[in-house]
C-alpha cells in the first residue's frame, strides 16, 4: 500500500543561498508514472501568501528518473529555473515581485488533468551558511539540557521509538510535547525519531516526513502517535509492522467553532471525529485530560475505556517547582494562546473593554502566534471598531520565548481564558504556577485543569464579569485565598508532569 | 402596476408616489398568508418573514403553513399578533410528488379559513383556490418547463425530483415522471388568482409564457442594509450561497476554482447534492480549497461576506436570487451566469455576467485576485445598488397590491342595533344517516327519537339535507340559524363540524341571505381547548359573508348550563378568546339579574332561556318569560334575546340526570303552546333584538318545528306567519 504513495522530496532540507539554488528532487516511482507535472513554487518565507508574497512558479514535464537536478537563479534582474536542465513548460512570474530576505521553495507534483496537488515538499533557502546556522538555532539541539526525567528501565536492544504527529511546530502544545519527549528519550539514550507531515522548516533536519515512516520502522520498534486531527496517513501507520503502537489523544476541536475563519481546519476536525473509532487498533492509549479520555472512550467503545491513561501534556524540567508570587504586578490582563477562532480572543478583548470602565489605565497583554490571518484581522476590527479601544491598551505580543513569557506571567494582574474548546489548556497551569489569578470560561477541560481552583464562569456577561474581576483583584484576602487554592492545584499537577507517565506508556 | 428595476431617480419618485397612494391607516385587511413551509431560510421564506414583520401591526394576519419555525419569526420580531395555523404536512413515499402537487393544496383549501384576501407564496399554493388571491409564486413549477429535462438521475430506473420546499428528492420510477407531469400540468392552470406577482421581469415573462396571461405586478425582494464589517478582503476567498441542488450548478463553480491558483471557495447551504459535490472536490484535488458550510448564524455569514473577494452565482435561470442582493449589500462584487432575474440589477459596474463555463468564471476570479482595486470599486457599486432594494420597499409594494385586490370593505352597518327583530332557530347538525345511526335512536340515554322528520332519518352532513333545510329556513323567512357544536374533553363533534363546513359552502353557492352563528356547547372546562375552537371558528367562518354579525361583530352562542358559573379563570380565558365577538347565552338557568356579573363576569351580551317551557308551570309561563327579560335587562345585557318552543318532551330519554326534572313533558296542544310564546314575543316592549326558536330539529326533546310525521308542516307554517307579522309590525313602526 505504502509503495503506491506519490512522494517528492528535496535532496537538501535547507539551502544556504537565495540566489543560486541547486539541489535535487527525489521522486517516487508512483509519481514518475503519474500523468502529472512538477511545479517549483517560490514564496517569501516570511510572507508566503499569494499574490503579495509570491515570486512565481515554474511547471516542468514529469522527470524521467529520480533523483533529478533542480536549479534556480533568483536575483534582481531575473528569475529562472530548470529541472534536469530542461526549461519549464509553463511559468508565472509575479509582475510586482515581493521584497524578501529568505525564500520558501515548494516542490509540487500536480495532476495534468485537474491541476490537483498530488505530492509536496517544502524547504527554506537562506542567504548563506551563517544564516543557515542562525536558522537552525531557532531550536536548541543541546539534548542534555534542560534536565528531564530519567528512564526507569533499559530499552530492548535495537528498538527505536518513533514519535509521529501530523504536525510538529515549536510553541504549539502538541509540537512542544513531541520535542520535549524527543529530548527526554535522547537524554536517556533511547533511540528515537520524529515524523510529521508538517513541521517548522527550522527543524526539518530532525523531523522526517511522515510518509517515509514505513521505510524507517522496524519490527522491534514502538510508535507513539499524537492524535488531534484527521490523518490521511493513519491507515499506513496502523498497517506498519512494529512491536507496539501507542496513541496519545489531545482532543479534537469542535469544527463549528472554527468553520468561519478556518474552514480547512474545520473539515480536518470533522474528519478526525469521524475516524476516531479507528484508533481502537492501537495497543496502548493515553489522553491529556479526563475530558479528552472520555471523548476517546466514547469513540472506542466501553471495553477500551478503562485502558486509557491520563498524562498531562507537558514534561516539566527537573527540579519542578512553583514560582513564588513576589514581583510587583501591573494592572494588566494576560491571555496566552495560539490565535485560533475557538480560543475566542475577541471575548478577552470584550472583557477587557468592560474592565477598563472601572480601571481606565489597565492593559491587556495577548501572547501567541496568529497563524490565521483572517482571524487576526477580525480581532483587529473588534479591538479598534467594535470596542474602540485606544492604541496601546492592548499589547499584541506575538510568539514570545520562555523567559519573556515567564516575565509576563509574573507581571500581569490576572490571567483570562475565554476559550470554548480545550483539551487541557497549559497556559492556565503556567498562570497558576506563576501565582497569577485565573479567570476562565469553564469548558470541561478548563474546569478539570483548574481542579476547583481559580475563578470559573459559565456566562459571558462582560460587564458582570468585569465587576467581579475588579472586586477580586481589589480584595487582598480574596486574592490570597484564590492564589492559595491555585498553588495547591499546581502542587497536585506538577508530579504528574515529570515525564514518567510517558515512560510508563512506552515501558516494555 | 408594472414595476421594473428602477434607477435611483425612478426609485425615489416611485417610492414617494406609493407612499402617497397607500394610506396605511385607511384599511386593515383580514389577510390569510399561505406558504408551504416556513421552517428554514429560503428566498420565499425571507420575503414572507420580512413582510410579516412590517405588516403585522396594520393587518389581521393568519399565517398558514405545513411547518412553522417560531424561532425564525421571533428573530424578526414577529409577535403572536400573527396567528399561526399548521396545514397538513407533505406526503412522503409512493407518488408523493404527485400528491404534494395536486392533492395537498386541495386539503389545505379546506384547512384555511375564510378571510378577506388570500396571499399565497410558491407553487402550488394557487391551487388552494381561495379568493380573492394574490399569488407570489417566486417561480413556476420549473420541472414542468425549463427544468423538465434536468431531473436527477439516481441510478437504475430511478429518477429524483422535488417540489420546493422539500429538502430531498422524491424518488420514483423514471417511467412515471412524464405521466406525473401530465397530471400536474392539467391541474396547474385550473385556478386563476386575481393577481400574480413576479419577483423580477424575467420571472414575469416566464409566468406569462406558462399561464398565458399578462403579469404586470413585479415586486423585487430586498436586502437589509448592513453596517459593513471593515475587514481586509482575502483576494483568494470566494463565496456562494445556495441550496445544493443539481440546477444550482455548484459543480461549475468548483471546476472554475480548480482552474485558478490559490483560490478558496466557501459554499454556504445544504441539500441532497452535498456528498456528491464533496466527492467531486476530492476527485478534482481541491478538497482543501472548497468548504461546505451550513446552519450559519447571521454574524458568521456577515464575517464571511466581509472577508470574501467576490460572490459567485451560477444557477440555471434563477427567477430572482435574493442572495445576490445580500452580497451586494455586503459590498461584494458578483461573478454570475448571464441569465436569471438578478441580472436585472446587474451593471458592468457591479458584476461580471459570464456564460456558464468554468473557464469564464475562473478568468474573472483571477482578475479579482490580481486587481483588488477593481474588486473594491465593483463591490461599492454593488452596495449602492442594494440600497435601492430594501425590504421596506418590497413590503410596501406587495401591500399595495393586496390593498388594490381586496374587495371593498362591506358597507358600514348603521350605528345601533338591527332595525328589525331577527328571528332564528336552533339547528342541530348532529344526525348521522339512517335509523340507528348517531342521534336517531342510537342509544337509550340520549338518542331516543319518537317522531320522524318528513325527510326521513337524514344525515346532517348530506348536501341534500342541508339544501332542503336551508330552503325551509328561507321559506319561513328566518334571518338566521344557530349551529350547535358540541365540545367535550376528547374533541368537537365531527358530524357537526363537517356539516357546518358544508353548510357555509352551500349557503354561499346558493347565494342565500341567511346568516348563521355557531353555538358552542362547552362540555369541557379546558380553557385552552375551548379557546382553540373559538380561534378555529374565527378563522374558518366568522369572516364568511353568511356569518351572523351584530353591529359588525360576529355572534357566538353558548349553550350555558350554569356549570361554568363563577369559574373565574375559565371565564377570563373565554373572554380573552372571544374578544371582538358578541357572546350570547342560551341558558338552562334564568339570567342572574344584577348578580349575573358575579356568575359570568360580563362574558355575555345577551342571555335567553334555551328551553322556555321548562321554567314554570303552564299558568306562570308568561311571568317567568317576563322575569327572564327583566333579569337580562338588570344584568345590563346589550341585546334583548328571547326564545320560544313548540312544546317539550324528553320522557323518552333514559339519562338518569333528567329523572328529577319537574317538567319533562309540556304538551304542544296542537300549536297552542307555540302560539302562546309567539304572542308573548309580539307583545313585548321594547321589542327583542333576537328571537330564537328553540328548536328547528331537536327531536330528542321534541322541541322540533321541522316538518315531521307527527306534526306535519304546522310549526314551520306558524313560524312563517309569525315572521310575517313581525315584519309587518316593524315596517309599520315609524
Amino acid at each position: 500500500m505504502t509503495d503506491e504513495l506519490l512522494r517528492i522530496a528535496f535532496g537538501h532540507r535547507a539551502v544556504a543561498s537565495t540566489e543560486a539554488i541547486g539541489t535535487t528532487l527525489a521522486v517516487s516511482d508512483a509519481a514518475l508514472q503519474a500523468d502529472a507535472s512538477i511545479v517549483i513554487d517560490v514564496y517569501d518565507l516570511d510572507h508566503p501568501v499569494h499574490p503579495a508574497g509570491h515570486l512565481g512558479w515554474w511547471k516542468f514535464r514529469m522527470a524521467a528518473a529520480s533523483p533529478v537536478d533542480i536549479r534556480l537563479r533568483v536575483d534582481a534582474s531575473a528569475v529562472e529555473a530548470t529541472l534536469a536542465n530542461e526549461p519549464p513548460t509553463q511559468l508565472w512570474l509575479n509582475p510586482a515581485p515581493p521584497q524578501y530576505r529568505r525564500l520558501l521553495l515548494n516542490a509540487v507534483v500536480r495532476s495534468n488533468t485537474t491541476n490537483a496537488i498530488l505530492a509536496l515538499d517544502r524547504i527554506a533557502a537562506v542567504p548563506g551558511e551563517d544564516a543557515l546556522v542562525e536558522f537552525r538555532a531557532a531550536f536548541d539541539r543541546d539534548w542534555s539540557s534542560p534536565r528531564l526525567a530519567p528512564s526507569p528501565y533499559i530499552p530492548d536492544p535495537g528498538q527505536t521509538i518513533h514519535i509521529v504527529s501530523r504536525a510538529i511546530f515549536q510553541r504549539d502544545a502538541v509540537g512542544e510535547l513531541c520535542l520535549d519527549l524527543y529530548r527526554m528519550l535522547r537524554q536517556n539514550r533511547i533511540p528515537v525519531r520524529m515524523h510529521a507531515e508538517g513541521c517548522d522548516l527550522t527543524i526539518n533536519d530532525i523531523v522526517e516526513p511522515q510518509n517515509l515512516l514505513h521505510e524507517r520502522i522496524g519490527p522491534a520498534d514502538q510508535v507513539l502517535y499524537f492524535y488531534s486531527q484527521h490523518d490521511p496517513l493513519l491507515e499506513p501507520l496502523l498497517a506498519a509492522d512494529c512491536a507496539r503502537k501507542c496513541v496519545y489523544f489531545h482532543g479534537i476541536t469542535d469544527p463549528d467553532l472554527v468553520r468561519v475563519f478556518d474552514p480547512e481546519l474545520s473539515v480536518v476536525c470533522a474528519k478526525a471525529i469521524a475516524e476516531l473509532p479507528r484508533l481502537a487498533r492501537f495497543d496502548r492509549f493515553a489522553a491529556n485530560s479526563r475530558h479528552s479520555a472520555s471523548a476517546l472512550a466514547r469513540a472506542l467503545g466501553p471495553e477500551r475505556a478503562p485502558d486509557i491513561g491520563v498524562i498531562p501534556p507537558q514534561i516539566a524540567p527537573r527540579p519542578a517547582a512553583r514560582h513564588e508570587d513576589s514581583a510587583p504586578r501591573q494592572d494588566a490582563l494576560l491571555s496566552v494562546q495560539q490565535m485560533r477562532p475557538h480560543k475566542k480572543v475577541e471575548d478577552v478583548l470584550r472583557l477587557f473593554a468592560a474592565y477598563r470602565e472601572a480601571s481606565p489605565s489597565a492593559q491587556c497583554w495577548i501572547v501567541g502566534r496568529a497563524p490565521n490571518r483572517a482571524y487576526r484581522d477580525y480581532l483587529d476590527w473588534v479591538e479598534r471598531k467594535e470596542l474602540g479601544l485606544p492604541a496601546g491598551a492592548v499589547r499584541w505580543l506575538g510568539s514570545v520565548g520562555p523567559a519573556e513569557l515567564a516575565d509576563l506571567y509574573r507581571s500581569a494582574s490576572a490571567y483570562v481564558s475565554m476559550s470554548e474548546d480545550e483539551g487541557f489548556c497549559l497556559p492556565l497551569f503556567e498562570a497558576m504556577r506563576n501565582g497569577l489569578p485565573v479567570f476562565a470560561y469553564g469548558v470541561p477541560a478548563v474546569a478539570e485543569t483548574l481542579g476547583g481552583s481559580g475563578l470559573r464562569f459559565a456566562t459571558k456577561d462582560f460587564p458582570h464579569l468585569a465587576e467581579h474581576l475588579a472586586a477580586v483583584l481589589a480584595d487582598p484576602a480574596r486574592r490570597s485565598a484564590l492564589l492559595a487554592g491555585q498553588a495547591r492545584r499546581v502542587d497536585d499537577l506538577l508530579p504528574r508532569m515529570s515525564g514518567t507517565g510517558f515512560f510508563e506508556l512506552l515501558s516494555p | 402596476m408594472n414595476r421594473r428595476a428602477p434607477n435611483t431617480a425612478q426609485f425615489v419618485a416611485t417610492s414617494l408616489r406609493q407612499e402617497a397612494e397607500i394610506d396605511h391607516d385607511a384599511r386593515s385587511l383580514d389577510l390569510a398568508l399561505v406558504i408551504p413551509s416556513l421552517e428554514k431560510y429560503g428566498g420565499a421564506e425571507r420575503v414572507v418573514i420580512e413582510c410579516l414583520a412590517r405588516w403585522q401591526k396594520r393587518h389581521r394576519i393568519t399565517l398558514y403553513s405545513a411547518a412553522i419555525n417560531d424561532r425564525l419569526l421571533e428573530e424578526h420580531g414577529i409577535t403572536d399578533r400573527v396567528s399561526r395555523r399548521l396545514l397538513t404536512p407533505f406526503f412522503e413515499g409512493e407518488h408523493a410528488l404527485l400528491l404534494n402537487a395536486v392533492l395537498l393544496p386541495k386539503l389545505w383549501r379546506d384547512e384555511i379559513g375564510t378571510h378577506e384576501i388570500y396571499h399565497t407564496h410558491l407553487w402550488p399554493t394557487h391551487l388552494i383556490d381561495r379568493h380573492p388571491m394574490v399569488w407570489y409564486p417566486h417561480e413556476p413549477l420549473r420541472m414542468l418547463h425549463d427544468l423538465r429535462y434536468e431531473q436527477k438521475y439516481l441510478g437504475g430506473e430511478s429518477e429524483g425530483s422535488h417540489i420546493y420546499p422539500k429538502y430531498d428528492y422524491d424518488r420514483f420510477a423514471a417511467r412515471l415522471f412524464e405521466p406525473y407531469l401530465g397530471a400536474i400540468a392539467a391541474a396547474d392552470g385550473t385556478v386563476v388568482p386575481q393577481r400574480v406577482v413576479a419577483n423580477s421581469r424575467y420571472c414575469a415573462d416566464y409566468l406569462e409564457k406558462v399561464y398565458g396571461r399578462k403579469v404586470d405586478d413585479i415586486v423585487y425582494p430586498g436586502a437589509e442594509p448592513t453596517t459593513p464589517l471593515e475587514l481586509p478582503r482575502d483576494p483568494n476567498l470566494f463565496v456562494t450561497v445556495s441550496q445544493l441542488w443539481d440546477h444550482k450548478r455548484i459543480r461549475l463553480l468548483i471546476e472554475a476554482l480548480a482552474l485558478t491558483n490559490e483560490t478558496q471557495l466557501i459554499v454556504i447551504g445544504s441539500g441532497p447534492e452535498r456528498d456528491w459535490l464533496v466527492e467531486l472536490t476530492e476527485r478534482l484535488g481541491v478538497s482543501d480549497r472548497v468548504f461546505f458550510l451550513s446552519g450559519l448564524k447571521n454574524t458568521e455569514l456577515e464575517l464571511i461576506f466581509a472577508r470574501a473577494s467576490a460572490f459567485l452565482f451560477a444557477p440555471i435561470r434563477e427567477p430572482f436570487g435574493i442572495v445576490v442582493l445580500e452580497a451586494f449589500a455586503a459590498g461584494l462584487p458578483l461573478i454570475a451566469v448571464n441569465e436569471g432575474g438578478y441580472s436585472e440589477l446587474c451593471t458592468p459596474e457591479n458584476a461580471f455576467l459570464v456564460p456558464p463555463f468554468p473557464s469564464a468564471f475562473a478568468k474573472k476570479m483571477s482578475l479579482f485576485q490580481s486587481d483588488p482595486e477593481l474588486r473594491d470599486r465593483m463591490g461599492e457599486a454593488g452596495r449602492r445598488t442594494a440600497v435601492l432594494y430594501t425590504w421596506d420597499r418590497t413590503a410596501r409594494e406587495l401591500e399595495a397590491v393586496l390593498l388594490e385586490t381586496a374587495p371593498p370593505p362591506p358597507p358600514m352597518e348603521p350605528p345601533g342595533k338591527p332595525r328589525h327583530t331577527l328571528v332564528g332557530a336552533q339547528y342541530y347538525l348532529w344526525y348521522a344517516e339512517g335509523y340507528g345511526a348517531a342521534h336517531w335512536n342510537d342509544n337509550a340515554a340520549f338518542g331516543h327519537v319518537a317522531d320522524q322528520p318528513l325527510l326521513g332519518y337524514y344525515g346532517s352532513m348530506k348536501g341534500e339535507t342541508i339544501e332542503r333545510h336551508l330552503g325551509q329556513f328561507e321559506a319561513m323567512g328566518l334571518d338566521y340559524a344557530i349551529l350547535n357544536l358540541h365540545v367535550d374533553h376528547s374533541e368537537i363533534n365531527d358530524i357537526e363540524a363537517g356539516s357546518i363546513d358544508r353548510l357555509f359552502r352551500l349557503a354561499a353557492e346558493r347565494g342565500s341571505k341567511l346568516r348563521f352563528a355557531v353555538q358552542i356547547a362547552p362540555y369541557s372546562d379546558d380553557a385552552e381547548a375551548l379557546a382553540t375552537v373559538v380561534d378555529r371558528l374565527r378563522t374558518q367562518y366568522m369572516a364568511h359573508p353568511n356569518y351572523l354579525r351584530l353591529e359588525g361583530k360576529p355572534a357566538l352562542f353558548w349553550f350555558w348550563t350554569g356549570a361554568h358559573d363563577r369559574r373565574e379563570r375559565l371565564l377570563a380565558a373565554l373572554a380573552k378568546a372571544t374578544d371582538g365577538l358578541v357572546n350570547i347565552a342560551a341558558g338552562l338557568r334564568l339570567p342572574g339579574g344584577a348578580g349575573e356579573d358575579a356568575l359570568t363576569h360580563r362574558l355575555f351580551s345577551g342571555f335567553a332561556p334555551f328551553s322556555p317551557l321548562e321554567l314554570a308551570d303552564s299558568a306562570n309561563l308568561e311571568n317567568i318569560w317576563n322575569l327572564a327579560c327583566r333579569r337580562a335587562d338588570e344584568a345590563g345585557m346589550e341585546y334583548r334575546v328571547v326564545s320560544v318552543s313548540p312544546g317539550y318532551d324528553d320522557t323518552g330519554l333514559a339519562d338518569v340526570r333528567r329523572l328529577g326534572n319537574p317538567r319533562r313533558a309540556i304538551q304542544r296542544d296542537g300549536g297552542e303552546t307555540f302560539a302562546r310564546g309567539l304572542n308573548w314575543i309580539e307583545a313585548l316592549s321594547p321589542r327583542p333584538d333576537l328571537v330564537v326558536v328553540s328548536t328547528f330539529n331537536e327531536f330528542h326533546e321534541n322541541t322540533h318545528i321541522e316538518p315531521s310525521l307527527g306534526h306535519g308542516q304546522t310549526y314551520v307554517e306558524l313560524t312563517r306567519q309569525f315572521v310575517e307579522r313581525l315584519r309587518s309590525a316593524s315596517d309599520a313602526r315609524p
